[in-house]
């Protein structure tokens, strides 16, 4: 049983104010826009994995390509193909087309992954506010879970620009 | 310093939302009838062709391929190009991205799906175009990787999909913002399902924004790959025109004329059937004719870069300068080079750019210039070959004609659903650009 | 529709007939979008096709109900599909011109497959020609009629009999007038001879367009190193051309510095091809310049050729004369005194009147029953005649016997079908005198002319007992009988050789607008009695390179003069008559002067109906008139060309050496990344030696046989679809007045690098172990670009399903080779190296060649056997020393393919 906190803003300025606020308070929060809002310092781990994970699916898309391509050529089938042997050469364009199809998918996967995607319901969604959003509404969310909490529930209802405030109670399976 | 937000600001505007009904006019459903028109006439053809033989078309031996490959080759150029727009728009952050990439990736993603039906329906037995495809089959065979064409089914099969992804990394936001507008039920389960459950929290912002730019440099190595993969299909061949190194480069850039051409002209074409639809205006006509003529000018310098080397080179061996200018398909040759380098000298003038009118012109007249350079190096690359000069032979059929233009029509199509159904620009991102324009850059 | 005041009304339900005028009035609206859309008249070309197609699929199936029980006709003998059963080679005479080919044709359940030369026969030697090989096509002919026609009414054969016996109960045969095609055959002369016992008032007559005598026997070169042809076109086609080109090519091969020949004619010529001096001259000049050989003066010779007079007054000389110069020439020629062969009589005419007697019999109303026993006067009976129309307004009762529905069938009250070549009894002498004997190789229904005559003779009899009864063995059996035909003497032996040709009057001084016309019988449909067979009209001819068609050849400096580019339509009057038709330029032909194709322009021959333009308007037996005038019309005819590769782009493709030492030959291989490795133990290979390659073509359609490679009719042939997998291409070199000329067959090189095989995206195209470059045709998936990367462009594409029942107007299943796949649509093909010879071979299925090794159809046909196949991994194979020789060399030598498929270059003789 979790409960969530939302404070309901249109200044992404005080938004950005308390970010930096709850960080130092040390509670699990989200925020929640209609635009990337580009807060510093946020996400920095996840996007640098997501870029690991690219550049290693683009080499293990290359290597694939080239052993699928030997062994078809070479070992599963061979034939006599216009006097040639191994053509190391020509398994090169299928290799680079191939290389950045998987790094594609793979960076597309770990988006998923990273962002919990797909997810068709989330908590946030019973928010009242939050249909305001697409019309500029900041929703910031903090989970209730500790004394912490408590504390950046006080911080937010002290904010600027707060607009509303509400409790969720989250259903277990939500 | 900062103004105060207004409370009611809407900063989503309803015009960019494809769920207004009143927004399609007669002008829509005009070009939505007709495009669908020649569609089903390309499928008509596509069929026929298929059920009766390739030989309902111009072709023959030596002239084996024809329109066939100068499509294809046109259209992965024009695919690339306006890929090209997309990425870099992505990739710089450039100004005028929020109105544009989006319908460019679209672009370029419905010129990959026209280029696509070429490899498949220009093969003799179309049925079993899976073949190039590496399944177990009971036969044990597998594709034969030193194909060029085998170079060019994958290639065409991995852009499709990372452009497509591309395209669809970038439209999630959008699709959520839709569903949490639609009233009808049906509607906002269909947006909701492909949205995915995309809730706009910082951290799946961060993500996606990372993500569209990965996928937007993923993109870029396949502008140099597909288009050169479609030129060493000729380029690796004994003919002897065709054997040449610098045929890629020519492709490449020329594809990139003739992509951005095409943005261009759909920019132009947008302004005049959905004026409200799409965020265009003239000072984005202006930068995309400044674009354009750039890539004229590098596709310019390559073509006379070729010309000066095949002038130069001894002149036994291979007479392809002097063939190309003065032979019997020299008219192609010369209407080529004055459609799609002569022409878009008008664009150096500012008034001409932002013309609407204009730019469709003479963007038509760059794409078709490029048109008639793949078909003329087609041509007049097997009409001389090692033991043969067999002249200009090869005319193409009205099957062949009807494909063509029902490709277009196909585009064009693609576009206009696209553009009924989602939203032709990225809303968040012109939101983004409401929020810079109304306050400073956030930290 | 059909005109009804045309003589050639449509008197047959024939399919190809209806469409034809649908063609006509298609045709103006093709023109006249030509005009104004040329892009796209080509769909528009398509559209049409596909119209036919679908008309014949429904006219097809409409008939199908009605020919249900016409099992004894050859093209429904479908046994499920393909043909099937065991294998057996039969051996039989085919009738070329009204002589003997021998062949052995091999059967398939009964069903002839594929028909090669007779190696005991003197006219075959166990080689072929292109109408020996076209044989087989017509045998399948789908038009053939199989019952007889009474008054216009089908009926049977009973009927038939009856109405023939009734001439024989009339009377003496007052009125009965019979038209034969002279046939060198002994039965044939005894059954005139029972017929004018028996009515003794009948009147024979005789006509064939290019007789029978027009052929020289076989030339013995043993004393004669200096061979003068005076428009003996003895190369040419023809029943002799297999013999002679064999000898010819024993002569050449042995002694190529000693040997000289020298052909002086008009019209380029095959045998002219081959010449070491060429003489060029117009008809009249040519009459002038044996005058100055018979007078021994060559100062009126023009100064070019005096030498070559000189040698010709002053050596020991073989001369040949033919139809290439005037029978005026021909007369002067007699005199120089040269040895001379003459032509032997191979047919007692001693009972037929020349056909302008029957002519005149007609004209006065003495015929009651006209009775034409083959041949197709209607169409080429000499012009001055008018046969047609006089045939047309007599009161006279006419049968006719014939092959096919033609345009004297048409205008002839009754019509017997001529029982099926390969079907017949009887007897042939051949070109040399032997003779032979004639015997079914398969079923067929019809009769011949010698049971027409027996049937008049009052004692009918079947064609076998005829024959048998014609050398008085009537239980022998029939290896035995054609043993004992083969060892009788040959009465012929001993007739007297012909009366000479009547002499015409001098040619004289001609004025300067006046052409002279030089006539030939067409190299592949011969008179016109093989244009209803596809695979001779998708042939290109073997100078003009024109296919479904003819034109006049004209030298190019005469068209230049008269303002006419290849296909430009003239109008040619000669006496009163005239005719239309194209002209193309031709290289080495003299000017002011008309080369004129016999044999096109049928008005009713199936498939060959108004395809070309006909010439016997002009052709009152003479192949060499004087003095026609020639105007342009205006229209233009766009000529067909099978092969559109005109101009040369390697100037090394064909290659000349002036003696046997120059080396030609790479002495070292030359570097390469690439090294195919060998993993079999024979590596097959062909050396093609140009020197003595003639250009008849029939290895083309040896190979279209074998291979059942389709037919794909004329509007495809112009759009450079043809499939031949071996063409022959011509080269010349020198001035265009008179050239060189050279001819180059090109099948698939097999290249051990091949080009064709890494483009392949599914690997349909592979490298055999034995070095095959096979096609794999159920991987193929139709990309084209094998052929794209194919340097020689050997390899065919099926743009449509050219087999499919409906439109093949090709071979029809039960002829075809069922050890060789039939393509479907979209898929590529080419030359295999008959692989599946190979493996019959290797399979213990035929015996193979002389040495056990396998025989490629085209090596097997080839006249000079210009063509060796076999084992190169076997250094003592004539292959392997063929490509020994240092005179081999590739083509494209410098791209470096490694092919397996060489070149022995032509030689020169050193002056």
């Amino acid at each position: 049983m979790k409960a969530l906190f939302v404070a309901e803003y249109t200044d992404a300025k005080a938004v950005s104010h308390a970010q930096d606020k709850l960080h130092g308070i040390g509670v699990d929060f989200e925020i929640y826009s209609a635009t990337p809002l580009h807060l510093a310092k946020a996400h920095r781990r996840p996007k640098r994995w997501l870029s690991w994970i690219m550049a290693a699916s683009v080499m293990i898309g290359a290597a694939l390509s080239i052993a699928t391509q030997y062994w078809t050529a070479q070992i599963s089938y061979p034939l006599q193909i216009g006097g040639r042997g191994v053509g190391w050469p020509a398994y090169i364009p299928s290799a680079i087309a191939l290389a950045m199809f998987w790094g594609a998918l793979g960076a597309m996967i770990a988006f998923f992954g990273f962002a919990k995607l797909p997810r068709l319901h989330n908590p946030i969604f019973d928010a009242e506010a939050y249909p305001r959003i697409p019309g500029g509404a900041i929703l910031i969310a903090v989970e209730c879970k500790d004394d912490n909490a408590e504390q950046a529930i006080a911080f937010l209802k002290s904010q600027d620009g707060l607009q509303s405030t509400e409790f969720l109670q989250a259903e277990q399976n939500g | 310093m900062a103004k105060a937000t207004s409370m009611d600001t809407h900063l989503t505007t309803p015009e960019a939302l494809p769920l207004e009904e009143n927004a399609f006019g007669l002008r829509w459903w005009l070009a939505v009838i007709i495009s669908a028109a020649l569609v089903i006439a390309l499928f008509a053809a596509l069929f026929y062709t298929a059920l009766t033989g390739i030989g309902v078309w111009g072709n023959n031996i030596p002239f084996v391929w024809g329109f066939d490959l100068a499509n294809y080759g046109w259209w992965i150029g024009m695919a690339n190009g306006s890929a090209l727009f997309a990425c870099l728009l992505i990739l710089w952050r450039a100004p005028m991205r929020l109105a544009i990439s989006r319908w460019a990736e679209a672009l370029a993603l419905a010129a990959a799906i026209c280029a696509a039906l070429f490899p498949v329906f220009h093969l003799g037995k179309a049925w079993l175009s899976y073949w190039m495809v590496p399944y177990p089959a009971h036969t044990g065979l597998w594709p034969q990787p030193m194909s060029p064409l085998t170079w060019d089914f994958w290639s065409i099969f991995a852009y499709l999909l990372t452009i497509a992804s591309l395209w669809y990394i970038g439209l999630i936001p959008d699709l959520a913002m839709l569903r949490d507008r639609a009233r009808a039920c049906l509607k906002q389960r269909i947006y909701g399902l492909f949205a995915l459950g995309w809730t706009g929290s910082s951290r799946q912002w961060a993500l996606q924004q990372h993500c569209h730019r990965l996928l937007a440099l993923s993109v870029i190595p396949f502008l140099i790959v597909m288009q050169s993969i479609v030129a060493l299909e000729l380029a690796v061949t004994l003919v002897p025109d065709w054997h040449d190194t610098g045929l890629p480069v020519r492709f490449v850039v020329s594809g990139f004329a003739s992509g951005l051409a095409l943005a261009y002209f759909f920019a132009g074409l947008m302004q005049s059937i959905l004026p409200e639809m799409i965020d265009v205006d003239d000072d984005i006509l202006d930068q995309i004719g400044v674009f354009t003529l750039g890539a004229v000018y590098l596709s310019m310098f390559v073509v006379g870069l070729t010309a000066l080397l095949e002038w130069l080179a001894p002149p036994d061996s291979s007479n392809s300068l002097t063939e190309w200018t003065s032979g019997s398909g020299a008219v192609l040759t010369w209407s080529s080079l004055f459609l799609s380098k002569v022409v878009p000298q008008l664009l150096w003038f500012r008034k001409i750019r932002r013309n609407r009118y204009a730019a469709i012109g003479i963007s038509a007249a760059i794409a078709s210039g490029i048109w008639l350079d793949h078909l003329s190096t087609i041509i007049l690359g097997l009409a001389h070959g090692h033991m043969e000069t067999a002249g200009n032979l090869y005319a193409p059929s009205i099957i062949e004609l009807i494909i063509l233009i029902g490709t277009l029509a196909l585009c064009l199509l693609i576009m206009l659903i696209f553009a009924r159904l989602l939203p032709l620009i990225a809303i968040y991102a012109a939101n983004e650009k409401q929020i810079y324009n109304q306050g400073e850059r956030l930290p | 529709m059909a005109d009804s005041t045309s003589p050639f009304t449509d008197h047959t339900p024939k399919l190809w007939r209806r469409l034809d005028e649908l063609n006509d009035e298609q045709r103006n609206i093709t023109e006249r979008a030509k005009k104004l859309f040329p892009q796209l008249t080509k769909s528009m070309l398509i559209d049409r096709r596909t119209a036919l197609r679908l008309m014949a699929a429904s006219a097809a199936l409409a008939a199908a109900s009605g020919c249900a029980d016409n099992s004894s006709k050859a093209s429904e003998q479908r046994m499920g599909g393909k043909s099937k059963g065991p294998v057996e080679d039969r051996y039989t005479l085919l009738n070329q011109n009204g002589t003997a080919f021998g062949v052995v044709v091999r059967t398939v359940g009964g069903n002839p497959v594929k028909i090669e030369g007779d190696p005991d026969h003197p006219a075959s030697l166990g080689r072929s020609n292109v109408q020996a090989q076209a044989a087989l096509l017509s045998h399948y002919d789908p038009d053939r009629i199989d019952l007889p026609r009474l008054g216009g009414k089908e009926t049977d054969w009973k009927k038939c009999r009856e109405f023939l016996a009734s001439f024989s109960e009339k009377g003496i045969g007052e009125g009965l007038h019979i038209l034969l095609q002279p046939t060198a055959s002994p039965t044939l002369e005894r059954m005139i001879r029972e017929v004018k016992q028996r009515l003794p008032a009948t009147r024979f007559y005789q006509y064939r367009p290019i007789p029978l005598n027009n052929i020289i026997p076989p030339i013995d070169y043993q004393s004669n190193n200096l061979v003068i042809s005076f428009g003996c076109d003895f190369l040419g086609a023809g029943p002799g051309q297999v013999r002679h080109a064999a000898d010819y090519a024993e002569f050449r091969r042995n002694d190529r510095q000693e040997s000289k020949l020298i052909v002086v004619e008009s019209v380029p010529t095959l045998t002219g091809a081959q010449a070491d001096e060429h003489v060029i001259l117009e008809p009249r000049q040519l009459e002038q310049f044996i005058q100055a050989l018979n007078e021994g003066d060559i100062t009126n010779i023009a100064p070019q050729y005096r030498d070559l007079a000189n040698a010709i007054i002053n050596e020991p000389r073989l001369l040949l004369k033919g139809n290439g110069i005037s029978a005026n020439a021909g007369e002067i020629a007699k005199s120089l005194g040269a040895v001379e062969l003459q032509s032997p009589q191979l047919f007692d005419d001693s009972q037929c009147a020349d056909i302008s007697a029957l002519h005149k019999a007609l004209e006065q109303d003495e015929a009651d029953h006209l009775m034409i026993l083959g041949g197709n006067p209607v169409y080429d009976a000499p012009a001055r005649l008018n046969f047609a129309q006089t045939l047309s307004r007599s009161r006279v009762a006419s049968t006719y016997l014939g092959s096919e529905w033609n345009e004297t069938a048409g205008l002839c009250s009754n019509y017997i079908s001529e029982t099926p070549e390969l079907a017949q009894w009887g007897d042939l002498r051949s070109f040399d005198s032997s003779v032979g004997l004639r015997r079914p190789v398969t079923s067929g229904t019809g009769m011949t002319a010698i049971e027409i005559l027996s049937h008049l003779a009052g004692i009918p009899e079947s064609g076998e007992m005829l024959v048998r009864k014609t050398y008085d063995a009537p239980d022998l059996p029939v290896e035995q009988l054609a043993q004992k035909i083969r060892s009788s003497t040959n009465a012929a032996n001993n007739m007297n050789p012909p009366p000479s040709g009547k002499v015409q009057k001098p040619l004289g001084i001609m004025p300067d607008n006046r052409f002279a016309l030089v006539f030939a019988p067409s190299p592949h449909i011969w008179d016109g009695s093989l244009a209803n067979n596809s695979w001779t009209q998708e042939l290109p001819a073997p100078l003009t390179g024109l296919a479904w068609g003819n034109a006049a050849s004209i030298a190019a400096s005469t068209a230049e003069k008269l303002g006419l580019k290849d296909g430009d339509e003239i109008e040619i009057s000669l006496d009163g008559a005239s005719i239309k038709i194209p002209v193309i330029q031709l290289p080495g032909q003299a000017e002011n002067t008309l080369g004129l194709p016999l044999g096109y322009g049928r008005k009713m021959a199936a498939i060959g109906s108004v395809i070309g333009h006909g010439v016997y308007a002009l052709f009152n037996g003479n192949f060499v008139e004087q003095g026609a005038l020639v105007t342009k019309t205006g229209a233009h005819h766009d000529l067909i060309f099978a092969d559109r590769f005109m101009a040369a782009d390697d100037d090394k493709a064909v290659r000349w050496v002036t003696s046997e030492t120059e080396q030609l030959r790479r002495k070292e291989e030359a570097p390469s990344f690439f090294d195919p490795e060998y993993r079999a133990e024979k590596q097959w290979g062909m050396v093609i030696d140009l020197d003595i390659c003639i250009g008849c073509n029939a290895c083309t359609i040896a190979c279209q046989a074998e291979n059942n490679i389709p037919v794909v009719g004329p509007e495809e042939t112009a759009a450079g679809r043809a499939m031949h997998w071996i063409r022959v291409d011509r080269y010349h070199r020198g001035p265009a007045e008179n050239p060189d000329t050279a001819f180059q067959p090109v099948p698939c090189m097999h290249c051990e690098l091949a080009p064709c095989e890494p483009v392949c995206p599914v690997g349909a195209t592979t490298h055999s172990s034995e070095g095959i470059n096979e096609m794999t045709y159920n991987r193929c998936i139709g990309t084209r670009s094998c052929s794209n990367n194919c340097p020689y462009k050997v390899r065919r594409f099926n743009w449509f399903d050219y087999q499919a029942p409906d439109r093949n107007v090709g071979m029809s299943t039960e002829g075809q080779n069922p050890r060789v796949t039939v393509r479907d649509r979209g898929v590529m093909e080419k030359c295999t190296f008959c692989v599946q010879r190979i493996e019959a071979v290797r399979l213990g299925d035929d015996k193979g060649g002389e040495d056990g090794m396998p025989v490629t159809a085209c090596q097997q046909t080839c006249p000079t056997q210009a063509i060796i196949f076999g084992d190169l991994a076997d250094a003592q194979s004539p292959v392997a020393k063929a490509r020994a020789e240092p005179r081999n060399y590739s083509l494209l030598e410098d791209l470096n393919l490694k092919t397996r498929t060489t070149y022995l270059a032509k030689q020169t003789r050193e002056v």
